[in-house]
């Protein structure tokens, strides 16, 4: 028994073709990647709505401001 | 030994040396994206380099899994065009959908389930995974340009849709028509880009340049009275060795356009010769765009110095710009000649860049647009006028290269397959609200959430450490 369609070397290669797991759910592997890519934008840019969210609520802190301002590349000159 | 077996045994060794071919110029080709990360996040500012960096990051995934899905069927599908070459429409793929046996590991026998017949087997099982794998790295090239000049401002996530689209979309659509050997532009137009000025760097720019318009300047990119601010790197050295990465991947993005090994009898030609030949089937060898390539190159460094006034940033993008312009026609040109032209195309994209910007408040972050899209386009162009009149094709009624074909070509490339896809998606992403970050955000930096909390650790740290220090009586 083997998940795949060898169940032994001894033969004579010509006459193998596909040897991956399970031949024949191509279908619906390739209907679960599309799954696993479209839902995978969507988790996302809900995600990244979300992070821009709480980044802007941290943000009313005007310390935190000067602490993301000093860290940059464009420190402010003190007076 | 029987005539029959040898020449089996030869077929089996020119399969499995293109298989190993295809393989080695994937792995050099990695380099280019590394490259492009390294050149990202050393163009963008310290409070942007770590969303910078996962920007471009995230184009290999995203653009595989639907290089897998769509991407690569295209290019077999759609040699056709809009259906305006004969009237013919989709062709059949079924070595390239993706629930075809030969998208997995294959041996090359029958079929189990698909309809694919032994000769396609035998070819495709070998071939298939390293010929994908290369027109993938060719993808994330492409949706890499773009990435570099929308830096800074860009939500990810609308940005990867973008990738998405001009990855495994619009360049393989570009792929199908100009840069197959039985693509419509090929036999219409006798269009020739042998190693891309077109098919991807133009299109690319074209299609960065769509963005750019929907997307707007940076914060302080622009004075009051319109004049542009230079932003610059936040480190220089990481910028440019970025670039030398990508001139070193783009040795096997060169390679990786030809064909390595051919029986010249099945391509026209007369007699039993071998030869390599470019993605267009017709001959050429791999001491010539050797030559070509170094030699474009340096044309290209040599202008850019001159033209920026030593300015590093723009010499090594230079060099880039003038194998980018020599590259349609670097199977065929004198090595001079290749030089040449790379000087004409870094002068031309180097005058455009700083044009574009001033008159339409353009920011290309890295200029990529000049880069690549300009620099691309002009390539074609001149490649019209220096191949004039040559055969684009081995096969009987192909157009032979003109001007015309290739400025139409050109057109093509960077405005109705560059250019226009990410316009319109990037206005529908603008419209949503979902295309550009706060303006808050943009001013306090991509990376603030990550640089809050490692104040927040260091200060509580130190504060913990000042404490210990008390007690030991270390300070007072």
């Amino acid at each position: 028994m083997s998940t795949t369609p060898v169940e032994s070397w001894a033969v004579d290669l010509n006459t193998l073709g596909p040897v991956y797991p399970f031949v024949g759910i191509e279908a619906v592997l390739v209907i679960a990647a599309v799954v696993f890519w479209v839902g995978w934008h969507f988790l996302q840019m809900s995600m990244e709505s979300k992070a821009y969210q709480e980044d802007l609520v941290l943000l009313e802190d005007p310390q935190a401001f000067e602490r993301a301002y000093a860290n940059g590349d464009r420190r402010p000159k003190k007076e | 030994m029987p005539e029959a077996a040898s020449q089996a045994q030869l077929d089996a060794l020119v399969v499995i040396f293109t298989e190993f071919y295809y393989w080695l110029t994937v792995a050099i080709m990695f380099l280019i994206h590394v490259g492009f990360c390294m050149y990202e996040v050393g163009a963008s500012r310290r409070k942007n380099m770590m969303h910078t960096l996962m920007k471009n990051t995230m184009v290999i995934p995203l653009v595989t899994i639907t290089f897998f899905l769509f991407g690569w069927w295209i290019y077999f599908a759609f040699p056709n065009g809009p259906f305006i070459f004969e009237g013919k429409g989709l062709i059949d793929a079924p070595n390239a959908v993706p629930w075809s046996e030969l998208m997995g590991t294959h041996l090359g026998g029958p079929s189990i389930n698909n309809a694919t017949d032994v000769d396609t087997n035998a070819l495709w099982s070998r071939l298939n995974g390293v010929f994908w794998a290369a027109f993938l790295l060719f993808s994330w090239t492409a949706a890499s340009i773009v990435s570099g000049s929308v830096i800074e401002r860009i939500r990810s996530g609308s940005f990867w849709l973008i990738a998405v689209l001009v990855g495994s979309c619009t360049w393989i659509i570009d792929a199908a028509w100009g840069w197959h050997y039985d693509g419509w532009m090929v036999k219409l137009l006798g269009y020739h880009d042998a190693y891309a000025s077109g098919v991807i760097h133009a299109i690319a720019g074209g299609a960065a340049l769509g963005v750019l318009v929907h997307l707007g300047p940076r914060i302080g990119k622009f004075r009051a009275d319109g004049t542009p601010r230079n932003i610059v790197p936040h480190n220089p050295w990481l910028v440019t060795i970025g670039l030398f990465l990508i001139y070193t991947g783009f040795w096997g993005f060169y390679v990786a356009c030809n064909v390595p090994i051919i029986d010249a009898a099945s391509i026209g030609a007369e007699g039993d010769a071998f030869t390599a030949t470019n993605i267009y089937l017709t001959p050429t060898t791999l001491s010539a765009i050797t030559f070509n390539f170094l030699m474009s190159l340096t044309g290209g460094l040599m202008a850019g110095y001159i033209i920026s006034k030593g300015d590093a940033f723009w010499t090594y993008s230079s060099g880039l710009a003038g194998i980018i312009a020599a590259s349609a026609g670097n199977d065929l040109y004198h090595p001079i000649e290749a030089m040449f032209v790379a000087v004409i195309g870094v002068w031309i994209a180097y005058r455009m860049h700083f044009w574009v910007e001033r008159r339409f408040k353009i920011d290309d972050a890295v200029g990529a647009v000049a880069v690549h899209g300009y620099a691309g386009f002009a390539g074609l162009v001149i490649a019209g006028f220096m191949l004039w009149g040559h055969p684009s094709s081995g096969f009987e009624g192909y157009a032979p290269i003109t001007p015309w074909g290739q400025l139409a070509g050109a057109v093509i490339m960077f405005w109705v397959l560059g250019f226009l896809p990410t316009f319109v998606l990037a206005g529908i992403l603008k419209a949503a609200g979902v295309l550009r970050i706060p303006e808050k955000l943009e001013l306090a930096g991509l990376d603030f959430a990550d640089f809050h909390d490692r104040y927040l650790s260091e200060e509580d740290v130190a504060a913990a450490e000042y404490e210990e220090a008390r007690r030991h009586g270390v300070v007072k």
